[in-house]
Parts: C-alpha cells; sequence; structure tokens
C-alpha cells in the first residue's frame, strides 16, 4: 500500500518534508536493537522503534526502509531529524507503542 | 616503564556485583595479582569512589570511573583522574535516571560503603538503567570534566554499542574501545579492522573478586598518573598502549 496512507490510517505525525507519494510501504518491522533490525527487517518496512541515535538513519538506508516511526511519544532530537531529511528517509512520530501500531499496520497490509 | 591496568571493576554498589566487592577487597585483590593501576566503574553512579580513594592511598594507583548507560542502552566506562570530577558527572547523571527502586531480590543489593567495608547506605534507586541522554551528549559532559570515555565492552552482544546501534558513527567523539574478556587486543584489531584509528583497551569488567585482573591492558607510561594514561591513550609523547603484551 502507499506509505501515505499508512501513515494516515496510522495517524503518525511527519517530520521530514520530503514527498512520500510514491513511496510504497510492504510490512513493518519493530525493533529498538540495530543489529537486529540491520539483520532482520525487510525493505520497504515501516520500521517501528523507541531508538532516537541518529545510527537509525544509516540502518533504514542500508535496508530500504520506507519510513521509520518514533513510537510511545519520543521526540527525536534535531540532529536526527536533519540526517533523515539529508538521505531522504521519512521520519515519523507517533503517542502509540509499537504493539498498536504493528497490528494496526499489519491488519492493512497482510 | 610499562604498567598493568584493570580500568573498569564494578563494587558492591553496583546491583550485579558481588556483596564481597568492597573497595578495600577489590584493592587487595589487585595487589595480589600485582595489578599497577585500578579503577572502580559502577553502573551509573561514583558513590563508592571515595571509599576506594581511601583503601588504594598509597597502596595501589587507582582512577575513578563510572560505567553509564545511555538511551540507547549502550554502556559507556567514563574515567576521571580525580575524585571530585567523576562525582559531579554521577550528581549530573543521578536525576537522570528514572526514579524507579531497586528490588534487590532481583537485582542485587546496591551498597555504599566504606574503607573499612562498613555499610554506609543502600542505594535505593536502580541503577542499572538508562539515564536519558545519548552517547554523543554523554561524550561531552565526561570531557567537559575532563575524564576519558570508551566504548564498553563492544564484542559483547549485550549493552555493547554493535549490539544496540549497529556499528561505531563514524564522527565519534568517545576517546577508545574496551574489549571485553573473551577476546585478546590483538584478536580484536583483525575482527574490529574497521574502528583501528581509535585505541582498543581491555578490562576485566569483573563483577566477582576472583575476576580482579582476570585481564589487563599494559601501558608505557612515565609513571601511573591519569595524565599520563591520556597521553597513552592518544599514542603522545612515546606513551602507548601496548597491543601484543
Amino acid at each position: 500500500m502507499k506509505l501515505k496512507e499508512a501513515v494516515e490510517k496510522l495517524g503518525l505525525r511527519t517530520l521530514t518534508r520530503r514527498d512520500i507519494d510514491d513511496t510504497e510501504v510492504t510490512g513493518g518491522y519493530s525493533g529498538d536493537l540495530l543489529s537486529d533490525v540491520l539483520a532482520h527487517a525487510g525493505s520497504g518496512s515501516l520500521w517501528f522503534t523507541i531508538q532516537r541515535h541518529k545510527n537509525v538513519i544509516a540502518v533504514a538506508t542500508a535496508k530500504d526502509i520506507a519510513g521509520i516511526v518514533v513510537v510511545n511519544g519520543v521526540e527525536p532530537e534535531q540532529n536526527l531529524i536533519e540526517a533523515a531529511e539529508k538521505v531522504g528517509v521519512p521520519l515519523f512520530v507517533t503517542e502509540k507503542d509499537a504493539f498498536t501500531c504493528s497490528g494496526m499496520l499489519y491488519a492493512l497490509v497482510k | 616503564m610499562r604498567y598493568r591496568a584493570d580500568l573498569h571493576i564494578h563494587s558492591v554498589l553496583s546491583p550485579c556485583g558481588g556483596l564481597d566487592m568492597s573497595p578495600a577487597a577489590i584493592v587487595q585483590a589487585a595487589l595480589d595479582k600485582r595489578i599497577d593501576i585500578i579503577a572502580l566503574a559502577d553502573h551509573n553512579s561514583a558513590g563508592n569512589l571515595k571509599a576506594l580513594e581511601e583503601a588504594a592511598q598509597g597502596k595501589i594507583a587507582y582512577f575513578f570511573g563510572l560505567e553509564i548507560q545511555s538511551a540507547s542502552e549502550t554502556h559507556l566506562l567514563a574515567l576521571f583522574g580525580d575524585r571530585e570530577s567523576a562525582e559531579a558527572m554521577g550528581d549530573y547523571l543521578y536525576p537522570r535516571l528514572p526514579m524507579i527502586p531497586n528490588n534487590p531480590d532481583y537485582f542485587g543489593d546496591q551498597v555504599v560503603v566504606d574503607a573499612q567495608d562498613r555499610i554506609i547506605r543502600m542505594e535505593e534507586k536502580l541503577l542499572l538503567q538508562s539515564v536519558d541522554m545519548e552517547i554523543e551528549e554523554i561524550t561531552d559532559e565526561i570531557h567537559k570534566r575532563g575524564g576519558l570515555v570508551f566504548f564498553s565492552h563492544i564484542d559483547r552482544d549485550t549493552f555493547s554499542v554493535i549490539s544496540q546501534l549497529g556499528f561505531i558513527p563514524g564522527d565519534t567523539q568517545v576517546d577508545g574501545i574496551e574489549i571485553s574478556r573473551h577476546l585478546s587486543l590483538e584478536e580484536a584489531r583483525i575482527r574490529y579492522e574497521t574502528y583501528r584509528d581509535l585505541p582498543f583497551i581491555t578490562n576485566s569488567d569483573a563483577h566477582l573478586i576472583s575476576d580482579v585482573g582476570c585481564v589487563t591492558t599494559t601501558y608505557e607510561l612515565k609513571k601511573p598518573t591519569f595524565e599520563e594514561f591520556r597521553l597513552a591513550v592518544r599514542g603522545e609523547g612515546g606513551r602507548r598502549i601496548f597491543y601484543d603484551a
């Protein structure tokens, strides 16, 4: 499905300016250990995490992640937003937790 | 001169530290193993550093450490040459730890002691938690206070920068890498070739008295002081770390 539609359905707040009209979401991944995400996240995933270190951007790029969603109301610092802008990875935040987001997305894409 | 150092030892203040890990006992264990320099590094706390100083004075060289857990659950070994700076770091961190009480039945006791092994108080707040800060901010705060900081045990699959963050950020300001006892420095320099620009050290990370000094790093220093150690970490003025010792 279109990332734009998933973002609307999950009620995510967008932090990056990038146009996401053409981005597709094929699934999701929930994880906070970047070594695990590097090993297991599928390309085209929407990634739910509480991790806010800027290494998430490099991991998202390496795994061709459709977008990063920082959950639980964690506010990323400006340097994370800037890094996401720079490489063109869409970054979102939500008050919801990873379980809720994953469940909602699962219902949408499966 | 060559000095052997074990700069990452937990005391009884760390919930996972053995109850016999008093600063006085650690000093004795280090002397028994003919170690030249030690540092105590409890989780997110400088509470037992005064006792370390009193127990070690005149017997063995010592630095002051804390093992800090970042928001990403990455462990960082902070080392200082003076107790005041280490304690200031501890004071800075304490309100940044969530107010979750320790459950001694599950995590173990967190005991502040004096140099004669007498209990001063129990630390009520759980120390084995993350401070609400990321690596870069923690590093700045350590440097501001004149300390050095190392990524703890990067070869371990828990609480290491690699397990948590996948890799070491290219623009890191962290002063070096610590390798656990499970790998030699020589092996580590090969396995982690990508990071060879950073200094490597190894320490026991002892939680049990029998583990104090089970591995050490050998440094070329003029005398066993923190400023000499800083030069060795930077590889300056003929001071250095021996990777093949």
